[in-house]
């Protein structure tokens, strides 16, 4: 064999140890990630339900309508209210509603910034005490909730605080921070949820794309503190600077 | 009650060995069987492939479909056509010309058998026999010459120089044969050919490999077909004697299907093709088509495709009458290897016989086609060694993942085992040289490839047929295999412990590398054989044990010689007696 060709070989060689290497490394990056099988990005609601009972008399906002904190939602009449007041239990006014204890007449307000995704009284119903007539989907903060299916090794490497990175439904992605998890079991399996924020959902932009119950994937980083830890970072970095992520 | 072996007086030439060899079949009820049990298993498994629930993600289901069915298609094709070869392609006219072959009149002068006259038809005819050589050890030369001159019936030999060598040129003196060196040095051995067909002009001639040792009956065997005006050549299988190592018994077992089973089906789509040596041409067909197609690395595919198309028929007869020389190192193989898979690329994509332009029945068309693609199934083995990596690394299966392990072993085996459990019927026993050779001979069917697309005539960089070159020098791409195995199975297995549970790609993984692993060890047993020499002589050893076994095995049928000497002994009795 001559020296020539041996050294062809050497450099074979090392050329494919050097290309496992960085298959290793790629590995080793997906074994500390671990993807959603189902997400959805939740915004907060609030629910609006009759403080005492009487009949709608009007009717402010419309199935979908923008409020803002402070409008007026519907009014409500109270014949139970005014007997109240007569035996001295009037109730105050408060953000969420403006009584009048002598005519009987509840003014509801919303509180704070949202949508009306749910009306289910119209002007001339009854209402009994209690029950549900608007729900307001606020617009911040969205949160995102996962659910992964986690071996016990890889739910004990996932902590709170670790970045994810969710990829919204227009290719976009956004970065955001586990904020608590819980574990169920459906069907056998183990089923991580994790509720995960993110400044960064609030952009106005970011309206229709990430409204309630959108379907998003994530990916967590789990914690590595295995050897190839560090290698795995410097790739990733250096993947990152270039532009490959 | 059972009977011990006795000790009376053997009854005839045969030993319950020798005759139990002479009496089997070779196409028995249960090998007839197993071939359809295993073409059942092939199908199952193409359907389970394709089942659309089962698909796994697209780069490694692509790779394992592609793969896959070029392996299915040509398992099944052929089994077809070692079911289309249980008839003999021995006929009545075959068998009577048989016994007419040697020229009655003449008989009296017995003595030297290779000078009895041979006729066909009730004329005499002549024969050559070419012996093609281009640098072969002298010794090898000698042997094959000097069987050649004890065939039976009349014939002339020559040996036909490429080599330019004056040692072999004495040698045809000392042994008495003709001896012919051509000038130019075109068109290689079909070239050699050529120019000595402008010198040898009988009937028919022989063309023999300088290391194939004829047996004695080898025109007795194969004239008798050119009865029928329209046989082209007959071609006889190519038995190896140096099985002395994995590598030639690797190689040798590999060629064992084709010429047991394969090439006796292919003559009944008259497609059976000359593969070189130890065959019988008539003089007339090749006239016909102009002399060997020359300009091309199977110049013998070429000549019976050219001759298939001009309507000539060819015949393959599985009789062993020549003895020679499987490779039996890993750049022999290799060489060999890539010459050949490069001329069956070539036909594919130069005369490919499923175009209309080619004069070929449909018959012959598919045959040639499953030739001309035969060499994928070569190339296959290096695809699905990287299926597990890509499960290992990227975490992409073939399989989906709902396919339970029973159902997956049930269809798989179903194809594999079965393929695996036909051979070890057909060879009588378990070959594991050719599955390691198989899988690990992918680099050398790529290469052949690309040679053939791009028509580049790139071998390895390897100077000079008798000296001694590292194996290392062809093994470039299985050492890096190799090396990117161990580690993927490495890899595998921490990942396995990770996930805490085994998975079947690491199990591939290991069991590949091991594959790859025992040809590198071969390979250093070869480095070291070379070293103390011991190669040549372990394989001169190993053939002339073989050749005298075949030239000692008794017939099972009476040959034509046998009937002059019936003959001869019954006038000389006659004599006696008068």
């Amino acid at each position: 064999m001559t020296w020539i060709a041996r050294l062809r070989l050497l450099t074979s060689v090392l050329l494919v140890l050097a290309l496992t290497a960085g298959l290793t490394l790629v590995f080793n990056q997906r074994q500390r990630q671990s993807a959603s099988v189902s997400a959805a990005i939740v915004q907060p609601r609030y629910a609006i339900a009759a403080v005492a009972p009487g009949v709608v008399i009007d009717m402010a906002v419309a199935l979908g309508d923008e409020v803002s904190a402070g409008d007026v939602l519907f009014t409500m009449a109270s014949v139970e209210l005014q007997q109240d007041a007569v035996h001295g239990l009037a109730a105050s006014s408060n953000d969420a509603m403006d009584i009048d204890p002598v005519t009987g007449v509840i003014v509801y307000r919303a509180t704070a910034d949202g949508r009306v995704t749910e009306l289910s009284a119209t002007p001339g119903n009854y209402l009994g005490a209690g029950a549900a007539v608007a729900t307001i989907v606020r617009s911040s903060p969205r949160a995102v909730e996962a659910q992964f299916l986690l071996t016990s090794r890889d739910y004990g490497r996932l902590e709170e605080g670790a970045r994810a990175e969710i990829l919204l439904p227009d290719d976009r992605t956004v970065v955001g921070d586990v904020v608590s998890a819980s574990v169920v079991t459906e069907n056998g399996k183990a089923v991580t949820r994790a509720l995960i924020t993110s400044e960064e959902l609030e952009g106005e932009d970011l309206d229709l794309i990430a409204t309630d119950g959108a379907p998003v994937s994530v990916r967590v980083e789990l914690t590595d503190d295995g050897v190839l830890a560090g290698p795995t970072d410097a790739l990733m970095d250096f993947l990152r600077s270039v532009g490959l992520r | 009650m059972p009977r011990s072996a006795h000790d009376l007086a053997s009854v005839d030439r045969f030993t319950p060995v020798s005759r139990r060899a002479a009496a089997t079949d070779r196409f028995s009820p249960v090998m007839i069987l197993l071939t359809l049990l295993a073409t059942v298993g092939c199908l199952a498994y193409g359907v389970f492939l394709l089942q659309p629930s089962h698909r796994g993600d697209l780069i490694p289901w692509l790779l394992v479909i592609v793969s896959e069915a070029i392996l299915v298609l040509h398992a099944l094709c052929a089994m077809w056509t070692v079911l289309a070869g249980t008839r003999d392609v021995r006929d009545h006219e075959y068998w009577r010309a048989r016994d007419d072959l040697y020229l009655l009149s003449r008989l009296s002068q017995r003595g030297d058998p290779s000078r009895w006259p041979l006729q066909l038809n009730g004329r005499r005819v002549d024969v050559d026999v070419l012996i093609t050589v281009f640098g072969e050890p002298l010794e090898v030369v000698r042997r094959t010459a000097t069987a050649a001159m004890a065939i039976r019936g009349r014939h002339e030999v020559w040996i036909l120089d490429d080599g330019r060598s004056d040692e072999v040129r004495a040698l045809a003196a000392q042994i008495g044969c003709r001896y012919v060196r051509r000038l130019s040095g075109g068109g290689a051995k079909a070239g050699n050919v050529n120019h000595a067909l402008t010198l040898a002009k009988s009937e028919f001639f022989v063309i023999l490999d300088a290391d194939f040792v004829p047996l004695p009956g080898l025109l007795e065997e194969t004239l008798p077909f050119f009865t029928n005006e329209t046989v082209a050549f007959v071609q006889t299988p190519q038995t190896y004697g140096n099985l002395h190592n994995v590598i030639s018994r690797g190689a040798g077992y590999m060629q064992a299907m084709f010429y047991r089973f394969i090439q006796p089906g292919r003559n009944h789509f008259n497609a059976a093709f000359c593969v070189g040596t130890n065959v019988v041409f008539r003089r007339r067909a090749i006239d016909d088509i102009g002399g060997m197609v020359t300009d091309s690395k199977s110049e013998d595919v070429w000549t019976s495709l050219t001759l298939h198309e001009r309507g000539w028929r060819s015949i393959f007869l599985p009789t062993t009458l020549a003895i020679g020389d499987a490779p039996d190192t890993i750049v022999a193989y290799s060489k060999q290897q890539l010459r050949w898979a490069t001329g069956g690329f070539e036909i594919l994509l130069q005369a490919n016989p499923l175009s209309p332009r080619r004069r070929l029945s449909l018959d012959q068309r598919l045959m040639y086609f499953i030739t001309a693609t035969h060499y994928l199934t070569g190339i296959v083995p290096g695809v699905l060694l990287m299926v597990p990596a890509l499960e290992v690394f990227f975490d992409l299966r073939p399989v989906s993942m709902d396919v339970g392990w029973g159902t997956w072993v049930v269809f798989y085996g179903g194809f594999y085992v079965l393929q695996i459990v036909l051979a070890f019927f057909t060879l009588g026993s378990f070959r594991w040289e050719v599955l390691t050779l198989a899988a690990c001979s992918f680099p050398i069917y790529t290469k052949a490839l690309v040679n053939a697309v791009t028509g580049r005539d790139q071998a390895w960089s390897v100077t000079g047929a008798q000296k001694q070159v590292s194996p290392f020098t062809v093994m470039g791409p299985q050492v890096c295999m190799l090396v990117f195995l161990l580690c993927t199975t490495a890899v595998g297995i921490w990942r396995d412990t990770m996930l805490g549970r085994p998975s079947i790609a690491t199990l591939w993984c290991a069991v590949n590398s091991a594959v790859l692993l025992i040809l590198v060890v071969v390979a250093l047993g070869e480095i070291r054989a070379a070293r103390t020499g011991s190669l040549a002589a372990r394989a001169d050893r190993a053939k002339v044990l073989a050749t005298s076994a075949a030239l000692a095995a008794p017939m099972p049928l009476s040959t034509p010689a046998d009937a002059v000497a019936a003959r001869h002994a019954r006038t000389r009795l006659m004599r006696t007696t008068s």
